[in-house]
């Protein structure tokens, strides 16, 4: 809520509070990824070792996340959960991105008909409720990370495209897309050099959301058990604390904590990405328009 | 009007039932078939033992007691004589006669009707009726497990009456309501044979979620629950006072099933490796929390055929890995990463089976073999364990109460579909042992013929035996009289009673 209110803040502070976001936002998110990627150095012990006699150890010193069911240590499941988050989230946002990039690319540069048919199968896409559909290709392919990462892509994909066609409809029509056309550039030549780094700045925002909102959807699905079955993940860490919330509660906490904290992070860096780029690019169409006019 | 209606309807809980006399149990899963000819799943039977009497019944030690038959004899190994008690009523108020008793076996055998049950009755030759009250079975060739058969409970003959689905019974209590995936509600049968029960009826309630169950039965809105509550929330309902919890010995059998037509596992060194391997007491007191006990065989202790002194195989990882040694699987690197071999383990979605799973893969692979778990939806996982397509999986027998059982699971005929060899086991010194099992009448010649077929698969291992679980029942303290049979045989509701005292 706090970050509401520095968007009703006179316009002057506006570029701090984005910076504030920016700052909040990116080192959170850096340090999940540096803990993603040095987890074997930074988790305590082996996070699938099972020690069958201390099944349920609260947290305390030497165990400081304490125990699951089988005596697997929490907080090494937490730091090795972050590996997959980040792994799933950066390897599911690539794929949707290209897909997106390559089939809202064509459809706003060539559109007609070409346009048509790649937005109806958009909308048939749209259609389905998101989570679901994912519920569904995850249960059909089998519990693994990989078809987690399909499962997720197929989705994820749309999004990107209706941004990106829609980026394209609007820049192509600009004075300097004009203008570049009128000094003889190729048709493909402004397509990649003049319209396609007028994307980079919503895709980037889209982006920071989705991490968040992949984060979350891997986690549901392996809450469901549709996640690698021994692999530490949070959302399986945390349907297990569901199971014994009330015999031990510390097991859903600390991977609700970190599922919470990730997701947060990624949407508070996405915000203040928007608010910075979004500014940034309207200061350049205003320009690009001056210039256009001239 | 209407408001004291709404205000009055929420405060029915399974407490204000109690007092009526309805005593509500709480259930897992969906009972999907109420027929006792075709039931196949738990709670089915369970229920139907409420509303069905079969010619004996089994007593709690799996002894054979009277029950539609007030006695029998049996004349020679070929033919079998039932006295049917007089002037029994199925519910809707028909006179029991031998007619119905001939119906319903025969029924049984008619391919039309599909009923598993029929590979139990394939040694009856003809179901004779001399009168009304006498049914003489005559079979083909001697078949002791026939008994143990014969608890299949008994439905009227369709002739001269309407029928209805499922079929009228004899039993305590009637069935009043059957709702599918919610509830089944049964009347007290006040013309039963032994006097009418003392509870007004009996409701099971189906809820499958865990937390859901254990919940509800704290707050009073279920009074029973049997093989219900998972181990880890025993304690809760046991810090509870108005609530009284029995354990028994179980009949359940749990087990590792092998397929003897890998390369692998077909070597008995192997799977004796693999027995060794396991720290089975350990799992039993963390996991389980003591709710069952190490078995060294299909039969529990407490029956009548138990053989205890068998070969068995405690812990001993370190001789595990002499075995494997010897079996010419060298461990490539000893303490390193790389395994003698990997073997895939199935299992269902469940949460225990999985964890139970996790916890064997870790002592498996302490002593060089990989296992790669994979857990599948029930009704995957069950057809490729039927289908032999498996290396390890780990099922539960429940009910085990004929010896007979070890036919139907190793003798390399009882291949799926006419047995469950699933493992595809084949041993033709213990294929003649079960044959002469099966045609002996007398039980102390059958418990010898027994005790060496468990020796044999103890020391063969065509399963690797993990224990007996403890039939586990949550009621409340207000209910009097409550009995364990094995198999989950819900008998003892006919004779309950509710407490006024606290």
């Amino acid at each position: 809520m706090a970050f509401q209110l520095t968007n009703e803040k006179p316009k002057a502070s506006q570029g701090a509070g984005y910076r504030r976001l920016l700052f909040f936002g990116g080192t959170v998110v850096a340090l999940l990824l540096l803990v993603a990627l040095f987890a074997p150095w930074l988790a305590p012990g082996d996070p699938m070792s099972i020690h069958l006699d201390s099944g349920f150890v609260t947290p305390g010193p030497g165990h400081w996340l304490g125990h699951d069911r089988l005596g697997r240590d929490i907080l090494s499941q937490v730091i090795y959960g972050a590996r997959v988050s980040m792994l799933v989230g950066i390897v599911v946002i690539a794929i949707s991105l290209s897909l997106g990039l390559i089939v809202g690319g064509a459809a706003g540069f060539w559109g007609g008909i070409l346009d048509e048919i790649f937005m109806r199968v958009v909308d048939i896409f749209l259609a389905f409720p998101g989570i679901l559909l994912a519920i569904a290709l995850a249960a059909v392919l089998g519990p693994s990370l990989k078809n987690v990462v399909i499962a997720l892509s197929c989705l994820g994909w749309v999004g990107y495209a209706r941004i990106i066609r829609g980026q394209f409809l609007s820049v192509r029509e600009r004075g300097f897309v004009e203008a570049a056309r009128a000094v003889g550039v190729g048709k493909l030549r402004i397509g990649l050099r003049h319209i396609l780094p007028h994307c980079l700045a919503p895709v980037l925002v889209q982006a920071s959301f989705g991490m968040g909102g992949v984060i979350l959807a891997e986690s549901s699905l392996s809450f469901l058990g549709l996640g690698s079955p021994g692999t530490p993940s949070w959302g399986l860490l945390l349907s297990e604390g569901a199971e014994f919330m009330r015999v031990a509660p510390h097991i859903a906490i600390f991977p609700g904590l970190a599922i919470m904290i990730s997701v947060l992070a990624f949407n508070v860096l996405g915000d203040g990405v928007q608010g910075l780029l979004l500014k940034k690019s309207d200061l350049f169409l205003s320009r690009g328009a001056g210039k256009g006019g001239a | 009007m209407l408001l004291a209606l709404f205000l009055f309807l929420p405060s029915c809980s399974s407490r204000n039932s109690l007092q009526r006399g309805i005593l509500v149990i709480g259930i897992e899963g969906n009972p999907t078939d109420l027929d006792p000819r075709t039931a196949t799943d738990a709670y089915s039977n369970r229920i139907d033992s409420l509303i069905y009497n079969g010619l004996i019944r089994l007593g709690p030690q799996a002894e054979i007691l009277p029950d539609l038959a007030s006695g029998y004899e049996i004349r020679d190994p070929l033919t079998y004589v039932f006295h049917l008690r007089p002037g029994v009523r199925f519910h809707d108020g028909t006179v029991l006669s031998s007619r119905d008793v001939r119906y319903t076996f025969q029924s049984i055998l008619d391919p039309r009707l599909g009923s598993t049950r029929a590979a139990a009755f394939a040694m009856v030759r003809a179901i004779e009726t001399p009168d009304a009250n006498t049914v003489v079975f005559r079979l083909k060739e001697p078949y002791a497990a026939l008994l143990n058969a014969l608890t299949t409970g008994v439905v009227p003959s369709p002739e001269g009456r309407k029928e209805t689905s499922p079929p009228p019974g004899t039993g305590p209590f009637q069935l009043q309501d059957f709702r599918r995936g919610e509830k089944v509600t049964l009347a007290a049968n006040p013309e039963y044979f032994e006097g009418p029960p003392a509870l007004a009826g009996v409701v099971f309630r189906v809820i499958p979620n865990d937390i859901t169950r254990v919940m509800e039965i704290e707050q009073g809105g279920v009074s029973l629950l049997y093989n219900a509550v998972p181990p880890d929330s025993l304690p809760l309902v046991e810090a509870e006072k108005k609530l009284a919890v029995i354990r028994a010995e179980g009949t359940g059998y749990s087990y590792l099933g092998l397929n003897l037509r890998d390369p692998i596992l077909a070597d008995p060194r192997v799977r004796k490796a693999i027995a060794l391997a396991i720290d089975r007491p350990a799992i039993i007191r963390d996991l389980l929390r003591g709710l069952a006990r190490p078995a060294s065989g299909v039969l529990a202790p407490s029956h009548w055929a138990y053989r205890g002194q068998v070969a068995q195989f405690g812990f001993d990882p370190a001789r595990a890995r002499r075995l494997l040694d010897e079996a010419g699987y060298p461990d490539p690197d000893g303490e390193g990463p790389k395994k003698r071999f990997v073997l895939s383990y199935k299992t269902s979605q469940d949460r225990l089976r999985i964890r139970i799973a996790e916890v064997i893969a870790q002592y498996l692979e302490a002593v060089g073999i990989g296992v790669e778990i994979r857990s599948y939806e029930w009704g995957t996982f069950f057809a490729d364990v039927r289908n032999g397509n498996f290396q390890l999986f780990s099922l539960t027998w429940v009910g085990v109460t004929e010896p007979d059982i070890y036919y139907y699971i190793f003798h390399s005929r009882s291949l799926p579909p006419d047995g469950a060899n699933r493992g595809g086991y084949a041993n033709p010194g213990l294929d003649r042992l079960l044959e002469a099992g099966r045609r002996e009448t007398d039980p102390g010649k059958r418990r010898e013929i027994y005790a060496r077929v468990q020796e044999s698969v103890a020391e063969d291992l065509p399963y690797i035996s993990l224990w007996h679980n403890e039939e586990v029942v949550v009621l409340s303290r207000e209910i009097r009289g409550f009995q364990v049979y094995p198999g989950g045989d819900l008998i003892s509701l006919a004779r309950v009673r509710i407490g006024t005292s606290p």
